[in-house]
């Protein structure tokens, strides 16, 4: 080997069809920590990670052998002991001496490979974004038109002048529940999409929570004892925080529906209330469903749900605890979920700093 | 149907024999990596060379996620193409992960197989000690994920524009596709996942199809101990060693290869 080859600013190396080392250049031995007398006659695998090893045996050398050539193919190198080094490969088969053999020439990509890893994670949360909002406008699209449906559907038997006045009462029953289970869903959709585009804004005054979680109680009640789940309450008074009323109702609203809605009949729901220092602690724990250990993290992830209402257990367009978490940190407060498990029931605690 | 298998699967038939010989190419690459073993069986035998769904020019859309997310699938596609063929006795020449996906078929179909020849096979890709040493931990499997995910980004980045701007020239729009033999990377991905995630150490028993492993000293992915573990657990196995490296010896050392075949089908 020439010495400007030998000193080249980029790795080269020659080997067999049968991948024995040929030549080795020194600025490719000194990248890898080698003396060039331990290289003497080794396989080429020996330069690379176990992964650039499955690479190169799977893609590089099949093609390479097939079309004679290839360019700026990324592979990983293995310094001792054990250090990966990324980089990008150009080869060529060559004929010499009546035998073939492939030439590399080798340049590391310690910088471009950091920031194609970012690209990559980007690119690849960019499609799981578009994943998950196409998941959600059909979700939407399904959910908007189930009440509605109910709506009609209703309307048309409200048409029969015959009927009796037990089956008009039940009909205005569901038609009320559907327009406001429809106008929910519109208003987490509306919310969800302010909240995103930073227009929410928050009218802020002294609140007292006990008070506020005593209106989402009211609220929320009928529903819990169709389902005859105990709504259980310990609240500690005179606990207040500086925020937006109904805003902060809203979080609770949702933090007890959700429960509600994954509580099976004859459950309970705890709701906690306590000052820690300077911060107002909410904690609404039920006997329901739970989340599993793989769900919980993302729980307050948008569009995510333990089961697609599309499926039918559970309706709902799983904004609730994304919007919830959102308000929570515009009130610069903190909300965590906790669950053992499935079937082992959740606890979700809303941490705010606390007002004199 | 039995021309939308063969469209599916890019099946091509050679040979001027009547005994069936089908070669199924292993993770990575397609058909063309027979190029320097096939030919030399044309004379003798009916050549059955085919692409898996995603690989080479297979039918991409054909692609379900669910079916192909285990080997058990790819030995579907096998039963399905020599179906359409009305195939009888097939030898079945597999390389890497095609071993096991010829023997999965085998397995669900003795009586359509004759003989399975398997190069470089390995039922298990990752250790576990201390009993078996597949020849990776699942870090090593998750890095290849990684390196292909690069390579696929940088071809896919490179390919888009050059196919868009050059619409009118197939030719050289097929050379690109050709230049990584996938031309989806998720279905490579997933692809990868099914051949090194799996674990066919169970099934290797239940192979009653008489067998052939051809093992190489030095293998870069499946060590000698693999084939020998191979051999052990299949009864009616035989076991070739060649002296050769790499994980690719169809490619490298096709003469010998070409040997070894040969005289495992004349002595049978």
């Amino acid at each position: 080997m020439d010495e400007l080859l030998d000193q080249a600013p980029c790795g080269f190396l020659t080997v067999t069809d049968n991948g024995r080392l040929v030549e080795i250049n020194t600025t490719l031995l000194d990248l890898l920590g080698y003396r060039r007398e331990q290289l003497k006659d080794a396989q080429i695998k020996k330069l690379f990670s176990p992964a650039g090893n499955i690479f190169y045996q799977t893609h590089f050398f099949p093609l390479l052998k097939l079309q004679g050539k290839l360019e700026e193919v990324y592979l990983s190198l293995r310094r001792e002991p054990g250090e990966e080094i990324p980089v990008l490969v150009n080869a060529v088969r060559r004929e010499r001496q009546a035998a073939i053999f492939y030439d590399f020439v080798l340049v590391p990509v310690h910088h471009r490979n950091v920031y194609e890893d970012e690209i990559l994670k980007a690119k690849k949360e960019a499609e799981n974004a578009n994943r998950s909002k196409g998941d959600f406008l059909s979700v939407v699209s399904h959910d908007l038109r189930t009440p509605l449906m109910a709506i009609f559907g209703w309307m048309e038997i409200l048409k029969n002048k015959e009927n009796d006045a037990e089956l008009v009462k039940k009909a205005m029953k569901v038609i009320k529940r559907s327009a406001e289970a429809q106008r929910g869903l519109i208003e987490d959709v509306l919310d969800f999409a302010r909240i995103s585009s930073g227009k929410l804004q928050l009218e802020t005054s002294r609140v007292d929570l006990a008070e506020i979680i005593g209106n989402a109680i009211e609220l929320i009640s009928s529903t819990a004892d169709e389902k005859k789940i105990g709504l259980i309450q310990k609240l500690a008074p005179n606990v207040f925080v500086m925020g937006d009323s109904s805003r902060l109702q809203q979080v609770l609203w949702n933090l007890l529906s959700n429960a509600i809605k994954f509580t099976p009949n004859g459950g309970r729901v705890d709701i906690h209330l306590e000052q820690v220092g300077q911060t107002a602690n909410i904690k609404v724990t039920d006997t329901g469903k739970g989340i599993s250990a793989d769900l919980l993290p993302y729980v307050f992830d948008r569009f995510k749900q333990g089961v697609n209402s599309k499926t039918g257990q559970y309706s709902g367009l799983g904004l609730g605890l994304a919007i919830a978490r959102h308000l929570v940190e515009l009130h610069g407060g903190t909300i965590r979920a906790d669950s053992a498990g499935e079937n082992k029931g959740a606890a979700i605690t809303v941490a705010l700093p606390a007002a004199d | 149907m039995t021309e939308n298998i063969l469209q599916r699967n890019n099946v091509k038939i050679s040979g001027r024999g009547t005994r069936n010989l089908m070669f199924a190419h292993g993770f990575g690459c397609d058909q063309n990596m027979w190029r320097f073993v096939a030919p030399a069986f044309e004379e003798d035998f009916r050549i059955i060379l085919f692409d898996y769904v995603g690989s080479g020019g297979s039918d991409v859309g054909a692609y379900q996620p669910g079916r192909y997310s285990n080997l058990n699938g790819y030995a579907q596609d096998v039963l399905e193409i020599c179906d359409a063929l009305d195939l009888k006795d097939v030898i079945f020449v597999g390389h890497s992960v095609s071993c096991m996906i010829g023997a999965l078929a085998s397995i669900e179909r003795p009586g359509l197989f004759t003989h399975l020849i398997q190069i470089v096979p390995s039922p298990c890709y990752i250790n576990t000690p201390p009993d078996y040493i597949g020849g990776f931990e699942r870090a090593d499997i998750e890095g290849l994920l990684d390196l292909m995910d690069k390579n696929y980004l940088g071809w896919a980045s490179f390919l888009a524009p050059v196919v868009m701007k050059n619409i009118d020239r197939p030719e050289l729009v097929q050379e690109l596709e050709e230049s990584f033999c996938s031309i989806d990377p998720e279905i490579s991905r997933r692809f990868a996942e099914a051949t090194f995630y799996s674990d066919n150490r169970a099934d290797l028993a239940k192979i009653t199809v008489p067998s052939l492993i051809i093992q190489v000293l030095d293998d870069a992915i499946a060590p000698v101990s693999v084939g020998e573990f191979m051999h052990r657990a299949m009864p009616g196995s035989a076991l070739r060693l060649m002296d050769a490296t790499g994980h690719c010896p169809h490619m490298s050392h096709p003469r010998e290869t070409i040997a070894i075949i040969r005289d495992y089908l004349d002595a049978v």
